[in-house]
């Protein structure tokens, strides 16, 4: 943990306990995911109970305690990517990968998630890897697109 | 203070503004099931098994009596059919998840409940009892609730060991269903659901171990620079010693004496 970092979050966030929710996105921003030490920390620094920011975390989907891996994907299963196969490539990331979704690939190479809606139904299903936008995706272009990944 | 006129069960009664429907009806000695409210703790409405029907501005309404300040005259019905009607089905649905268990079981056989969802197993049914004593009488957050929907649970942080918990055995007290319990073994103290393992401090008098040493010195950090021997007796030590051993403080400053 670099104490440097999230102090300059805290800061961001004016020293807060109502920013809570805030100072974790900013965390998650960072670490692609909730460390635990970063969590005692802020805990520590903002006098909020382990066991409230843990509630919180837990609470929330956007938030992981579970590191992530290098490419981060997600798979759109809104009702439009879902009616044009959306559930499909899931499927099929499940066993290319061997992780369900919300787990890290041993090599901490990837991990992947589902989405209920991206906002951008017209170009479904889509696929995002590290913030970037794939539409019209299908089992074949997503196989192509994580074999050149790794 | 201002006063609101209700009637309850038929009975023309005044009452203060703003008093909860749980508290009239306890006064008037009118029987109302709970499983996740307690005097000392701010009502939380989690159960649903306090809910009554009212009836206010000719609409009627069911509402969870513990946390319903009265504001207005309103008609209360806190027995009726349809309110025994729910209060059935929010106990099927309290065993469809933790079966016959505590509390649950004492008033599910009080109704006459014959379950249609089956028999659960489960270990919590999320009264928050544990967590809100813990957080509001004791002041030690250890355990609140973790995730959400199905997966809604009691939990210390990270599931791992309840590292803040100081032993007081509170949320074992309270809990409706008897999951959490304290285990006692020589010098540990274990607490099962919240995963607290505890040194415990001996007896003055019999050597006996009994208190978690987190607790004392939890109190002593609260109430500043008192003898502590005073908590260190334990239950079958106290009687004739223990008044003698409170004596010696002279509490009351000599003033009596």
């Amino acid at each position: 943990m670099k104490k440097l970092e999230v102090d300059k979050i805290l800061e961001k966030n004016g020293w807060k306990k109502n920013k809570i929710v805030g100072i974790l996105q900013d965390i998650q921003d960072v670490y692609y995911y909730l460390p635990e030490d970063v969590l005692i920390y802020i805990s520590e620094k903002l006098n909020i109970p382990l066991s409230q920011i843990y509630s919180i975390s837990t609470f929330y989907k956007a938030f992981s305690l579970k590191p992530k891996g290098k490419y981060r994907i997600k798979i759109c299963l809104g009702t439009a990517c879902h009616v044009r196969g959306g559930y499909i490539i899931s499927e099929f990331l499940k066993n290319k990968l061997k992780i369900l979704p919300g787990e890290t690939t041993k090599d901490e190479l990837f991990s992947f998630e589902t989405v209920n809606c991206l906002g951008a139904c017209a170009i479904g299903p889509i696929v995002v890897i590290n913030e970037k936008y794939y539409g019209q995706m299908d089992v074949e272009k997503t196989e192509k697109l994580i074999n050149k990944l790794k | 203070m201002e006063n609101v006129e209700i009637i309850i069960d038929g009975v023309r009664k005044v009452v203060p503004k703003r008093i909860t429907i749980l508290k009239v009806a306890q006064e008037l000695k009118i029987e109302i099931p709970t499983l996740c409210y307690h005097p000392a703790i701010e009502p939380y409405g989690a159960c649903r098994l306090c809910t009554v029907e009212i009836e206010k501005n000719n609409r009627k309404m069911f509402v969870t009596s513990c946390n319903y300040p009265i504001e207005n005259e309103i008609k209360i019905e806190t027995n009726n059919e349809n309110v025994i009607k729910i209060r059935k089905l929010i106990l099927e649905l309290l065993i469809a998840k933790v079966g016959y268990k505590g509390k649950v079981k004492e008033i599910a056989e009080k109704y006459n409940v014959e379950p249609r969802f089956g028999v659960g197993d489960d270990d919590c049914i999320l009264c928050g009892l544990c967590v809100n004593v813990c957080k509001e009488i004791i002041g030690v957050n250890a355990i609140s609730f973790s995730s959400r929907g199905i997966n809604r649970d009691v939990s210390p942080p990270f599931g791992k060991e309840a590292v803040d918990c100081i032993g007081c055995g509170a949320c074992a007290f309270l809990c409706p269903i008897g999951t959490i319990k304290i285990e006692d073994l020589n010098e540990k103290r274990i607490i099962t659901k919240i995963n607290a393992n505890l040194e415990l401090e001996k007896c003055k008098i019999c050597g006996k171990y009994f208190v978690p040493k987190k607790f004392i010195e939890y109190i002593k950090n609260k109430i500043g620079n008192v003898e502590l021997d005073v908590f260190l007796i334990c239950d079958e030590c106290k009687g004739e010693n223990y008044i003698k051993r409170l004596a010696s403080f002279s509490l009351t400053g000599g003033k009596n004496e």
